[in-house]
């Protein structure tokens, strides 16, 4: 009500010559709550889940407040409709939680907190575009400061402090400058405006939250009831979510301790706790099914007595198998139904760092047909020494190499029961807090690193690994099968009897590949595309040779996966082994706790290839499995690229000689043939009306100008634009432009009728028009016109 | 015709003769008062064809009173001038009753608004009071003195300057005053080959004003009035200059945007504008060319440089060009 407004004068913007000092406030309040914003997303990077996302959302925001910011000022009638501001901070403030019901399906949330301050920070840009109205540009700037206030207190790192100490330096400057600004007011007072009384809209916004506050609070049992999930991180009344960021939550079961083991889960403490624990075995029964043990064949014989039994001369050699055997003949594993229960700790062993990943924990070298097992060829060994990094003891074996990528995992053992570390491909050195004797470790006959002073790794420890991601050498040939193999990897080579399809359809899918490594990833895709992963579909119990079966049926289990690939690139002469052990699943990931569970059911099998006698790097052949990843370094991404290239220019020079050719051509006569190809489809438009042929002229002279850089604004009038052109044509056209503007116009902007007359005219003129000013010689207009000032208004 | 040919320029597109000779000679006439100033000229001229009337701001010397008077000689009317002066009384400009003592009965004494082309100099110089009494001749054409309404001719045409720099003992026109003229106009400075022509023409020439003969008539003067009122201006431009007026309205540096009279002037100026370009529709470039001194004389605000804040605006909103009639 106008009884109620009260007049107050406010200064004036001085003048719209240049940049006044009202308008660099209002930058100025933009860009404190833009500093503001950031503080807010580098605050936020903690609990991001995808880092990108969420500076692509701040410079979303941000540069949307920016664009609102011009766009006011640009004076257009659009921006300045009055219901604009509300809309846009209505907006603002919705976008986080709209976009969080999109996103919590797919497991992307945020904190409720955080969402909420999102839409403080949306507001606090919304209104700093806004700052040409003073309340607008207090309401950005206190919003602004609680913003940053926030993120220093969630926050506490240096990224932050810094980007908040920026913040306050221009807040400083800010609040300066609307100081001044006030004092020259109180002299410069030229206009009035109207303002809602300050203290009364004060006053009466906190009478109506308390009294809405009376409302809600009052009505219900307790206030802690009515509150419920508005602060979700608190805890304590059996809720919980897994976007929270932190909190004393006794909801989830497993909570990553920090200092010691019997607090919650896998801590760095000497104290080792054990337990019953299943073994590898059992978790491979459970997963692949009871191998097929073959019956007891007895056969008719004839007994003899003890004094007819010649007795040996010496003690008979008795086979002791290094390790167990894995059989690829298996019953189908009796899947439990499961259900929902409260399980303590479900996972074998947790991984922290990058998944997927494989963790090999057992390697197979023979193969009889059915049974993978280890040779009784020994593989060469590494010493074990110890490093320190800092007090950390590391037990390394190989020599690092200082160009490979390293890349740090660890590993919370919980109900693993071996004594084999599972290990990353390109393993060099792992680190268990405290152990700091190399009699603890030592090798298992398939080349596993292992606690062999242990029965198995005591539950609850951790173990840090770290890896080099190593790729094969474009000099990696395999083996000449012909020539005597490295007698070291000689048992990784050898193909069973009865196999010879096999090898067969491997040869058929390397066909035409060069030899090396493209062969290997030749096999790989081939299994990865052409055949199904079935964990059911095992091979028939009296199944003779399970591969042959395999590739006819075209499905099967992990295992067949692995095996088939092993012996395919055995077939061309690569070695190969078997890898058991597990897959640590992406899908597995809780955010919360920042680690993967590796779950009984993760188990897997896959194969290595060996590249010297050292160095073996892990395929994946079963499709649904992410292949390990083999990271490159700058260095070497750049020669692998290079290469490539090299190899396409010299396979095509022909073809990208004549491409490139026709490119500059087609790049040097842009002009020309845009404008031809325009002058055709005007002409194939044919003859219509007068009318229709002098838009069409008009549309066709407008993309000209537009394709040789010279558009005509569209503030400019036809006459204005063109007749600077045309002062650069000769008389002969500037006359017969005249005389088309002078029509063009008449039939534009005359309300009466055209004439017959006219109508002619303007065929004919419309023809003119089109045969002059050729492609170059608009190109050079453009060009002049474009270094003289800008087309003015009278 | 030839049909296959493109006319040539000259004659195309085709001038009404019979309006265009007057104003020919009207502009002649005009230029040969004001030497190298054929632009003013051309405003003053769409002024005087719309029937509004004209503010010269300029610096003293310029040759704002030599224009004002040689457009009333030029079209043959009667002139008056006003010396504006802080001591000047409405009824000055009026006029007013005197009581006949022969007669007994009060006769009424017309002021110098009874004229076809009044001369205010130094408007800005007298009073509001007196200024005010302008606003009726200016806008109805009428003056009421002591309840008797008197009409003033039909081609009534004021000419007001005003000195920008001498500020002290100034009355700024207020805003009603400065909208009910169609145009502000600045003269400049003439270039130094006008001055030389300038110098030139005065050798030999004793007297300081020099009289012309009328070139039109009032009657002439009206009928080109009357037939620039029906130069047709498209729906189109009309809603390009609704969307004009609506950009000033709401313009950030602009406190008082175009108001309605201010848009039919600009309508009106536009129509002159395009008569004097021998047409009988209005262009785009009719309304742009008129938008300075049009808005320059009615828009307030808070701007040192109004031609800026007046390309702004055309700027802000495209030419129709395009769109169906």
């Amino acid at each position: 009500m106008p009884t109620k407004l009260q007049a107050k004068t406010v200064a004036s913007y001085s003048t719209a010559a240049s940049v006044t000092p009202a308008v660099r406030h209002e930058c100025g309040t933009l860009l404190i709550a833009s500093l503001a914003a950031a503080t807010l997303t580098l605050a936020r990077m903690d609990s991001a889940f995808v880092v990108g996302f969420l500076f692509g959302d701040f410079l979303f925001f941000v540069a949307w407040a920016w664009l609102i910011h011009l766009a006011l000022r640009s004076g257009r009638k659009t921006w300045q409709w009055p219901g604009f501001l509300p809309l846009a901070l209505g907006m603002g403030i919705a976008a986080p939680w709209l976009a969080e019901i999109c996103l919590r399906p797919f497991g992307l949330g945020n904190p409720l907190e955080l969402i909420a301050m999102v839409s403080f920070q949306n507001a606090g840009l919304v209104t700093a575009a806004y700052a040409h109205h003073r309340r607008c540009q207090n309401f950005a700037g206190i919003l602004s400061s609680f913003l940053v206030l926030f993120a220093v207190v969630i926050d506490a790192t240096s990224q932050v402090y810094v980007a908040a100490g920026v913040f306050g330096t221009i807040l400083l400057w800010w609040l300066m400058a609307r100081y001044w600004e006030r004092i020259q007011q109180t002299h410069a007072a030229s206009r009035v405006e109207l303002y809602l009384p300050v203290r009364a809209s004060v006053l009466g916004g906190v009478l109506a939250l308390t009294i809405l506050l009376v409302i809600v609070v009052g009505a219900a049992p307790s206030s802690a009831y009515v509150l419920t999930g508005f602060i979700p991180s608190s805890g304590g009344n059996q809720w919980s979510s897994e976007f929270a960021r932190s909190g004393v939550g006794d909801g989830d079961a497993m909570v990553a301790a920090k200092e010691h083991a019997l607090s919650f889960g896998p801590v760095e403490s000497e104290l080792f706790l054990e337990s019953k624990m299943p073994t590898l075995y059992d978790m491979f029964s459970e997963t692949y099914g009871e191998p097929i043990k073959p019956r007891k064949r007895t056969e008719r014989s004839i007994g003899l007595a003890p004094s007819q039994v010649p007795e040996p001369e010496q003690r008979m050699a008795k086979t002791q198998r290094s390790g167990r055997e894995f059989s690829i003949l298996r019953r189908s594993a009796q899947r439990r139904e499961t259900r929902l229960d409260n399980r303590d700790a479900p996972a074998m062993l947790y991984v922290v760092g990058r998944v997927p990943l494989h963790l090999a924990l057992e390697r197979y070298d023979h193969f009889d047909g059915c049974n993978w097992e280890h040779s009784s060829e020994q593989l060469p060994s590494s010493p074990l020494q110890i490093s320190w990094e800092g007090d950390k003891p590391w037990i390394e074996w190989n020599s690092r190499n200082a160009q490979a990528i390293v890349e740090r995992h660890a590993l919370k053992i919980i109900n693993l029961k071996t004594n084999r570390i599972p290990s990353p491909p390109g393993l060099t050195s792992v680190h268990i807090d405290k152990v700091d004797q190399l009699a603890f470790f030592g090798w298992t006959e398939d080349g596993s690193l292992a606690m062999t002073a242990r029965d198995f790794i005591p539950q609850l420890t951790v173990v840090h690994l770290s890896a080099e991601q190593s790729h094969p050498p474009v000099t990696f040939q395999g083996v000449d099968v012909e020539s005597d193999p490295l007698p070291n990897v000689a048992s990784c080579l050898r193909l069973p009897s009865g196999h010879e399809s096999m090898a067969a359809a491997a040869e058929d899918w390397v066909r035409g590949t060069p030899r090396g490594w493209p062969q290997v990833e030749a096999i790989v895709r081939r299994l990865r595309a052409d055949f199904t992963h079935d964990p059911e579909a095992n091979a028939p119990e009296l199944c003779e040779n399970v591969v042959e079966h395999f590739l006819a049926t075209g499905r099967g289990p992990d295992y067949l996966f692995a095996t088939t690939a092993a012996l395919a690139l055995r077939s061309q002469g690569y070695p190969t082994r078997l890898v058991s052990g597990f897959y640590a699943q992406p899908a597995r990931y809780s955010r919360r706790a920042g680690q993967t569970s590796v779950l009984t059911e993760d188990v897997h099998v896959w194969v290595e290839v060996c590249l010297d006698e050292q160095t073996w790097i892990a395929i994946e052949p079963t499709p649904g499995y992410d292949p390990p990843r083999i990271t490159l370094t700058w260095l070497g991404r750049i020669r692998m690229l290079a290469g490539d290239l090299l190899g396409i220019v010299r396979s095509q020079w022909l073809a990208l000689l004549a491409c490139t050719v026709l490119v500059v051509l087609a790049w040097q006569y842009r002009l020309t043939w845009c404008d031809w190809v325009l002058g055709m489809v005007f002409l194939a438009l044919g003859s219509r009306s007068p009318s229709a042929r002098l838009r069409a002229t008009l549309h066709w002279l407008e993309c000209r100008f537009w394709l040789a850089g010279s558009p005509r604004p569209k503030s400019a009038t036809l006459r204005r634009w063109y007749s600077e052109r045309i002062s650069l044509s000769r008389d002969s056209e500037s006359r017969h432009w005249n005389q088309f503007l002078a029509v063009a116009e008449r039939h534009l902007y005359n309300p009466a009728e055209p004439l017959l007359a006219d109508a002619q005219q303007m065929a004919l003129l419309c023809g003119a028009v089109m045969r002059q000013l050729h492609p170059q010689q608009l190109h050079s207009q453009a060009t002049v016109l474009r270094a003289k000032p800008p087309c003015s208004t009278p | 015709m030839n049909p296959t040919r493109p006319v040539a320029s000259h004659d195309w597109p085709p001038r009404d003769c019979r309006f265009q000779k007057p104003i020919d000679l009207l502009r002649a006439a005009l230029n040969r008062s004001l030497i190298g100033k054929e632009e003013v000229v051309e405003l003053v001229l769409a002024c005087l064809l719309a029937r509004g009337h004209l503010l010269f701001d300029d610096l003293p010397g310029l040759g704002k009173t030599t224009l004002a008077k040689a457009v009333a000689q030029a079209v043959g009317g009667k002139f008056a001038r006003i010396q504006c002066t802080p001591d000047l009384l409405p009824g000055d400009v009026t006029g007013f009753n005197i009581f006949n003592q022969k007669t007994r009965e009060f006769e009424f004494r017309e002021g110098p608004v009874f004229s076809d082309v009044l001369l205010a100099d130094e408007i800005n110089r007298t009073t509001p009071r007196t200024q005010s009494a302008l606003f009726e001749a200016m806008a109805e054409r009428q003056v009421t003195i002591d309840g008797q309404t008197y009409p003033l001719g039909e081609t009534f045409f004021v000419i007001a300057t005003q000195n920008p720099v001498e500020s002290h003992g100034a009355y700024p026109l207020p805003e009603a005053q400065l909208d009910r003229f169609a145009m502000k106009l600045r003269i400049g400075y003439p270039n130094p080959q006008s001055e030389l022509s300038m110098l030139a023409a005065n050798i030999g020439t004793a007297t300081s004003t020099t009289s012309e003969a009328a070139v039109i008539d009032p009657v002439q003067l009206r009928e080109l009035q009357q037939h620039v009122a029906g130069v047709s201006v498209s729906p189109k431009l009309q809603q390009y200059l609704i969307d004009l007026g609506a950009v000033t309205r709401k313009h950030r540096d602009i406190t008082l945007g175009l108001s309605p009279r201010g848009l039919l002037t600009w309508q009106r100026v536009a129509q002159a504008r395009a008569h004097l370009q021998g047409r009988d529709f209005v262009t785009p470039d009719d309304i742009q060319h008129v938008a300075g001194p049009v808005l320059e004389v009615r828009l307030a605000g808070v701007f040192d440089s109004a031609s800026q804040v007046i390309e702004g605006i055309l700027s802000a909103v495209a030419v129709p060009v395009f769109e169906s009639r």
